[in-house]
């Protein structure tokens, strides 16, 4: 009964194994092509698609508000005191992400990344205490973050506030700044 | 005679010490007001209140004070002041014109005996209980008087324990760490959450899983509190079913013994909130224990049964739970890893026909854990650790030793404030009655010894592998309150046996009487004392925390509600900040201001954005900072231009 129970049990666990290698490889193979790496791939001819994306009411509020400013300091109270005006959508933390956009930008620059394969950079962010390291790839024409880490929630939430905030404005700018270079 | 007058006149006088009303009282002076505060007594007498630590507070803990009186030199007004009667705050109070303030109570002196009554029922049913205790202790009663009323008092320990932990349950809500998981079943559904977090995040490919089909993810906040409720009784189960693999005594005795032991864990667990109530925490630490105690549970009836098709039954299950146990947590790797060598070491040493069943479980561990390594969320941990902490730097001498003392001061600490599970070993032997597992005849005293050393060294080991990754300056409470249970289990099950070989200590133990009094002191220490957790839940539910609590949540979750009908863009939920929530079923991280909480502040606001369907979640008082700061950036902003 022993070596029927074992060779049974022997062919489940095979089984089990064929399942998990299958299961590892996939997990594996999604996650070269799902990573970080590819969440943030900035493709030149990409441009055209941001500016359908980038328009939105909250950005055209801040543009106003940042016009009017100067002029009427009051401006602030109007959009403050009225909760229904309040579109600014996570406004500081937008800044923080600007950052490190314009951190981003200013590397490639300044090291001429379009020689280099690779970069990592620093970017401090003293407002919330957290110093992250980007590690930047450049390939193919792209330009690439290979690598975030801390891999903190913090680094996802970035990328969702990346994807729908008003840093595809600045980070157009800079990119298209970039492109002429 | 005398001693029952004796007694009683010790108990009268506990009780009246012990009584509150009107208390506890806290006052807050602001500046440096000259105040003095007097309490009028019972009887009238005036008494002086003296400041609390050599700050401008006042403080009465306890005692029955008809009214209070401030008074003060200098002009007062109303926010100079902050008076808090059990637990609530009164901003109702009247300034006198010579700067006086009295507050008193209003009611009949009938109705002020029952309300003493019932806010000091706790005093009275302890006062009641030590009297029984003391009665015991000196009176002669037969055997069977005893044996009946053990078996109430095991009852109303378990009953009562329960019930508290279900009735708290009432009270929990997610905090924003929960209900980021369910914001990411809405965005990419339950598996595509589950491969991100196991491809991006960690390794945890069950607790993982269960988050993404947890109620709060899928039915929404209010069905939060099934959480607890499961996980109780899961535990509950899965204790019942691994002690009937090693116990083969009467099934009731084991029920209740399993019943009784999860009442003792959760009373003495280091935080009942991040054991319990807290689902992120609780599914990672006290869910590894529900499914390790199945899979040892499993493979032990596996090995017991004599059918194949049974057999086989179970070793598919076995495999199965077994799978499930090494993506619960890391540490669970290390777990099995040493829990599997044991039973491979032991089974060549001593049960050669069994040989031929571990080899496939000796397969499937390798393949597990090669697995669990093969994942790409495990090179996060490990990458995020090295970032944190350098790894080779710490193994050193100086780095061992801290770690050491920690865990030990950790056992320690448990042990201070819960010295009553010295007694369970005793309560153990009459609840099981009688041991009868393999080989009885042939355990040796030793054998137990070496089984609490082998415990305690792997609950050791548990704690130096975390400690090594997660570096901070705090004793993780999660980790203590996880390493707990399988010294709580061991020593509970191990002692007991220990007493019933030795035949002087079994005599002892297994009289009525003496299991009587260890009964009616746990009873005590768990419901009565300060310090324990059931004490804690009773004691924030009687200060009013528990009620506000629910009622604050409730009313934010309506703010977030509404806010979600407006227009897109506008939907701005304004909240009010309370710090006074109850420490035992909620926590960090949630909604804060961000000049407490601003490391992760923006990510858990955002969560509860996106759960709630919400633009903006602001504090009122953070409307003012946000303007100046957004003034400074943009300020900034101009001058570069």
């Amino acid at each position: 009964m022993s070596r029927k129970f074992l060779g049974i049990s022997v062919f489940i666990s095979l089984l089990a194994g064929i399942g998990l290698f299958v299961l590892s490889y996939k997990l594996n193979e999604k996650h070269k092509t799902s990573s970080i790496a590819n969440l943030i791939e900035f493709e030149y001819s990409d441009i055209k698609n941001f500016e359908n994306f980038i328009i939105s009411d909250s950005i055209q509020l801040y543009e106003n508000y940042k016009s009017q400013f100067e002029e009427n300091d009051e401006i602030i109270n109007r959009y403050f005191s009225d909760s229904s005006k309040m579109t600014y959508n996570n406004i500081i933390f937008s800044y923080l992400c600007l950052e490190i956009f314009k951190r981003i930008i200013l590397e490639v620059k300044l090291n001429k990344m379009s020689y280099q394969n690779e970069l990592i950079i620093e970017v401090i962010l003293t407002d919330i205490g957290q110093n992250l390291f980007i590690e930047l790839i450049y390939e193919n024409g792209k330009l690439k973050i290979k690598n975030i880490f801390p891999l903190k929630p913090f680094v996802y939430n970035f990328l969702e506030i990346f994807n729908n905030d008003i840093l595809y404005l600045k980070l157009l700018e800079d990119l298209k700044e970039l492109r002429v270079k | 005679m005398g001693i029952f007058l004796s007694i009683l006149i010790l108990l009268g006088y506990f009780y009246i010490s012990k009584i509150k009303y009107f208390a506890p009282v806290e006052i807050s002076v602001k500046n440096n007001l000259d105040i003095k505060v007097v309490a009028k007594t019972v009887f009238g007498k005036e008494l002086e209140i003296q400041q609390y630590k050599n700050s401008n507070n006042f403080k009465i803990n306890k005692g029955y004070i008809k009214s209070l009186q401030i008074l003060c030199n200098a002009k007062l007004s109303e926010s100079d002041l902050k008076i808090k009667i059990q637990g609530q705050e009164i901003t109702d109070f009247k300034l006198n014109e010579d700067n006086t303030i009295v507050i008193k109570s209003d009611i009949s002196f009938f109705n002020k005996v029952i309300k003493v009554l019932i806010i000091n029922i706790n005093n009275l049913v302890l006062s009641a209980l030590l009297g029984l205790l003391i009665y015991m202790l000196v009176s002669k009663q037969n055997q069977i008087f005893f044996e009946k009323f053990n078996q109430k008092v095991v009852f109303l320990i378990i009953i009562g324990g329960f019930a508290v932990l279900i009735f708290a349950a009432f009270y929990s809500y997610p905090n924003a760490e929960d209900l980021s998981f369910g914001v990411s079943v809405k965005q990419k559904g339950i598996f595509e959450s589950t491969t991100s977090l196991i491809i991006n995040y960690d390794s945890r490919y069950a607790t993982n899983f269960l988050y993404m089909i947890s109620p709060v993810s899928i039915l929404g906040v209010y069905a939060y509190k099934m959480v607890p409720v499961f996980l109780l009784l899961l535990t509950f189960l899965s204790s019942y079913f691994f002690v009937s693999q090693i116990y083969s005594g009467k099934r009731k005795n084991l029920f209740l013994f399993s019943a009784f032991f999860i009442v003792m864990y959760f009373a003495s667990v280091p935080s009942i909130y991040k054991a319990l109530y807290w689902m992120s925490s609780s599914y990672v630490y006290t869910f590894a224990w529900i499914i390790n105690l199945l899979w040892i549970a499993l493979l032990l009836k596996m090995f017991k049964e004599k059918e194949i098709h049974k057999k086989i039954i179970l070793f598919i299950l076995f495999v199965l739970i077994y799978f499930v146990s090494f993506g619960v947590n890391e540490l669970n790797i290390i777990f099995n890893t040493i829990v599997i060598s044991f039973v491979v070491f032991y089974i060549f040493k001593f049960k050669k026909h069994l040989r031929f069943e571990i080899i496939p479980v000796i397969i499937l561990s390798v393949l597990f854990v090669a697995f669990v390594f093969s994942l790409p969320g495990i090179l996060n941990r490990i990458e995020d650790a090295n970032y944190k902490f350098n790894i080779s730097a710490n193994l050193n001498f100086v780095f061992l030793t801290k770690i050491t003392i920690e865990y030990f001061k950790g056992v320690k600490l448990i042990l201070i404030q819960n010295p009553y599970v010295l007694l369970l070993p005793f309560i153990t032997i009459n609840l099981v009655k009688k041991f009868d597992f393999y080989d009885l005849n042939r355990v040796r005293t030793s054998h137990i010894l070496l089984l609490l050393i082998f415990v305690f060294l792997v609950s050791y080991i548990l704690y130096f592998s975390f400690r090594f990754f997660v570096a901070s300056d705090k004793m993780p409470l999660r980790l203590l309150g996880f390493i707990w249970f399988p010294i709580l289990l061991t020593f509970m099950l191990a002692t007991s046996v220990l007493i019933e070989k030795n035949n002087f200590a079994s005599s002892l133990f297994l009289k009525q009487k003496t299991h009587s009094i260890s009964l009616l002191l746990v009873l005590i220490s768990i419901f009565f004392i300060n310090g324990n957790n059931y004490y804690k839940i009773i004691d924030e539910y009687k200060s009013g925390q528990y009620s506000i609590h629910k009622q604050n949540i409730e009313k934010r979750y309506k703010i977030f509600q509404d806010a979600a009908k407006q227009k897109p863009g506008e939907r701005v939920a304004i909240i009010d900040y309370y710090e006074n929530y109850p420490k035992t079923v909620f926590g960090e991280p949630d909604l804060f201001p961000y000049d407490l909480q601003s490391d992760m502040q923006p990510m858990w606001r955002r969560k509860y954005c996106m759960y709630f369907g919400v633009d903006k979640i602001i504090f009122k008082d953070e409307i003012f900072s946000i303007q100046e700061r957004i003034k400074l950036d943009l300020q900034t902003e101009l001058l570069k231009q």
